[in-house]
């Protein structure tokens, strides 16, 4: 007999493992100390910001845009698995329980966010309004999460409209209306905000009416959202640990990847430069790992006060990004190609090294021209140097012996 | 005639079981040789051996008189491999894949730009160019790993059920290729369980089973050795699977 109130407890539990087993990596290891290093730093940052800030800062309207665009955030994660398009389809009807549950979970889940951007705009919104009660606060937070709940609900119906165009559509008008009621609720205009809140309802009726026509729920894609909400969690920890079901998707990368074709001269000596270097560009996250990094290493340099602290920054992303990129060399291991080509191993540590050493020449330069921008010239040539000295460690020293 | 491939008392398999048990066969320049066998058989992994995936425990396999031992590079570059499942790079386009086997086996340039154009014609796969694996279906995917083998033209093919999965047009312009590669003197070993074609297009057979090679030769050296006259390659089959089990 099948019971969906048990599979979901079931999928719940295993997906809470799941979370945790990777949780522990995340807040065990030397990034989480980094994570924590730049949140309190964010929050002091946040701190002597709002002391200096003007009368005349929109705050209000901040607050308003924030609070709306969390009433229409509600990403759905269903805990569906692959198979259940197989398996599980012929118990749709029975299936309504386990959905219902996992909405309540998503809203559940949501709430967190909630209190945390309220806690987090709560000064903002004390900067417009210095003179309120906190009730009124907590009254606003209480209205964002009715209409929160009321949005999640018209998201789950509208999944059975496979219309995308419609969909957007019904998400940007449902997100004006109840922006516009946190707006008048906020200004104290009662009457406008009830009106809003009618018409809302009206649309919200309208939709169920409507989406209520069409049944069947949208297995597949159902599926691949939550597929991409998980890959995006193992994408997060496999800045930690190694994920090993991480499956990639692919970036085709139109116009610079043909480019970057064309620059490997033809020969056997290049085969796996050619295959290494377009892996790299367009196998899931190589490439936009290292552009992150490369980004947020160069921010960091630009905010952090203290100048060492400024180079130990630069070092410690350089180092990061030629870490996170060794993976890339084994990433074919499962190619039977790979053992049969006729070329030399030697060439493909050679090429892989080489990939390396000239992504990094990249990294180093930008974060050396972060320094010259700052007009830290002499501090600009000290970074240089350590620099290169740590990427020629790091690869001879550490990598060699990885890729063996 | 100086044989191409020779596999000399060949004993081989996974760790602690053997597979094959002395096997012994060779395929020479300007032949297209069948190796029959049901599934479990040892098809499989007698190519695995010839391609160097695996190593003999006993035995050696030689083409053009070089050993995988002593000189790897030049015992592959003689080689093209058809897998009977195709294995692409999700991350290269057709095109990709042509080139990057067209830099792996050291084919000159010129030629690569000459020879990839009509194998695209041959197999109805130009407008799918610079399409990623990930959009094609089983049988263009099939497509590619043929193409790539026929690209570099090689001494030896080794193929493992190259016709599964291929539409009809497809299997003639392989056929078709086969047969010109075999005229201008390249060997073929080529596994396969669709007997009526094997028996139209093989030079020789070779009969394996339990992982020994229960018969070779022509068809019609398998007929007389059957005393089976005018006998398909099919029934030929049937009759030795059923002596087999006689035994």
């Amino acid at each position: 007999m099948f019971n969906a109130a048990e599979l979901f407890k079931e999928r719940l539990s295993a997906h809470v493992k799941e979370l945790s087993r990777y949780g522990r990596y995340i807040f065990n290891g030397h990034m989480a100390i980094l994570l924590l290093f730049l949140i309190s730093a964010l929050a002091v940052f946040y701190q002597q910001w709002l002391a200096g800030l003007s009368s005349s800062f929109p705050s209000e309207w901040i607050v308003i845009g924030m609070f709306g665009l969390l009433t229409v955030y509600n990403p759905l994660q269903t805990l569906l698995k692959e198979a259940d398009i197989v398996f599980l389809i012929a118990a749709e009807e029975k299936m309504r329980a386990y959905f219902r549950s996992t909405i309540l979970y998503n809203f559940v889940i949501q709430l967190y966010i909630v209190i945390l951007a309220g806690a987090a705009l709560g000064p903002l919104y004390f900067h417009a309004f210095p003179t309120r009660n906190g009730w009124v606060y907590i009254a606003t937070i209480v209205l964002l999460i009715v209409f929160k709940a009321w949005n999640l609900a018209a998201k789950w119906w509208m999944y059975t409209i496979r219309d995308h165009s419609l969909r957007i559509l019904d998400a940007f008008i449902r997100f004006l209306l109840s922006t516009s009621v946190i707006m008048f609720f906020m200004q104290e205009h009662m009457m406008y905000a009830a009106i809003v809140t009618f018409i809302y309802l009206g649309l919200f009726i309208y939709i169920y009416r409507f989406s209520h026509k069409n049944v069947g729920i949208p297995w597949d894609e159902l599926i691949q959202q939550d597929h991409h909400r998980m890959n995006s969690f193992y994408r997060f920890a496999n800045l930690f640990t190694d994920v090993p079901h991480l499956r990639n998707k692919l970036k085709q990368r139109k116009w610079i990847a043909p480019l970057v074709r064309k620059y490997i001269p033809y020969g056997r000596k290049h085969t796996f430069s050619y295959l290494f270097r377009l892996s790299f560009l367009r196998s899931g996250d190589y490439a936009s790992m290292y552009i992150r990094l490369v980004i947020i290493g160069a921010i960091l340099i630009i905010l952090v006060p203290n100048m060492w602290l400024k180079g130990i920054f630069g070092l410690l992303f350089i180092y990061m990004s030629m870490f996170q990129l060794i993976p890339l060399y084994k990433h074919h291991r499962t190619m039977i190609w790979l053992d049969l080509y006729p070329v030399e191993v030697v060439d493909k540590r050679r090429a892989f090294q080489a990939l390396i050493s000239r992504i990094t020449w990249i990294q180093i330069a930008v974060f050396t021209l972060t320094f010259v921008s700052l007009q830290l010239f002499m501090f600009a040539g000290i970074f240089l140097i350590s620099a290169i000295v740590f990427m020629y460690l790091f690869s001879f020293a550490y990598m060699r012996r990885k890729l063996t | 005639m100086e044989s191409l491939l020779r596999v000399d008392d060949l004993v081989g398999g996974y760790t602690h079981k053997n597979v094959l048990h002395g096997v012994s066969f060779e395929v020479r320049h300007r032949e297209i040789v069948g190796l029959i066998g049901l599934n479990g058989a040892g098809k499989s992994t007698t190519i695995k051996h010839v391609i160097g995936l695996m190593q003999a425990k006993q035995g050696t396999i030689t083409i053009h008189d070089d050993t995988f031992a002593k000189n790897p590079t030049k015992y592959r570059e003689c080689m093209a491999y058809i897998p009977e499942v195709p294995i692409l790079y999700d991350e290269l386009t057709l095109y990709e894949h042509l080139e990057l086997t067209a830099m792996a086996y050291d084919l000159p340039e010129e030629l690569f730009k000459k020879r990839y154009p009509k194998l695209l014609k041959e197999f109805h796969m130009e407008k799918q160019l610079h399409w990623f694996p990930v959009h094609f279906s089983k049988g263009m995917r099939q497509k590619v790993m043929i193409m790539c083998a026929f690209l570099i033209q090689p001494d030896l093919y080794v193929v493992d059920e190259p016709f599964v999965g291929l539409d009809p047009l497809g299997i003639q312009s392989y056929l078709q290729l086969m047969n010109d590669m075999r005229d201008q003197g390249a060997g073929i070993l080529m596994s396969t369980h669709i007997l009526a074609t094997a028996q139209q297009y093989c030079d020789r057979f070779i009969i394996i089973h339990e992982g020994s090679i229960r018969a070779q030769g022509t068809l019609q050296e398998l007929r007389d050795s059957f005393e089976m006259k005018d006998a398909s390659l099919d029934e030929l089959y049937i009759q030795l699977t059923k002596e087999d089990s006689n035994v």
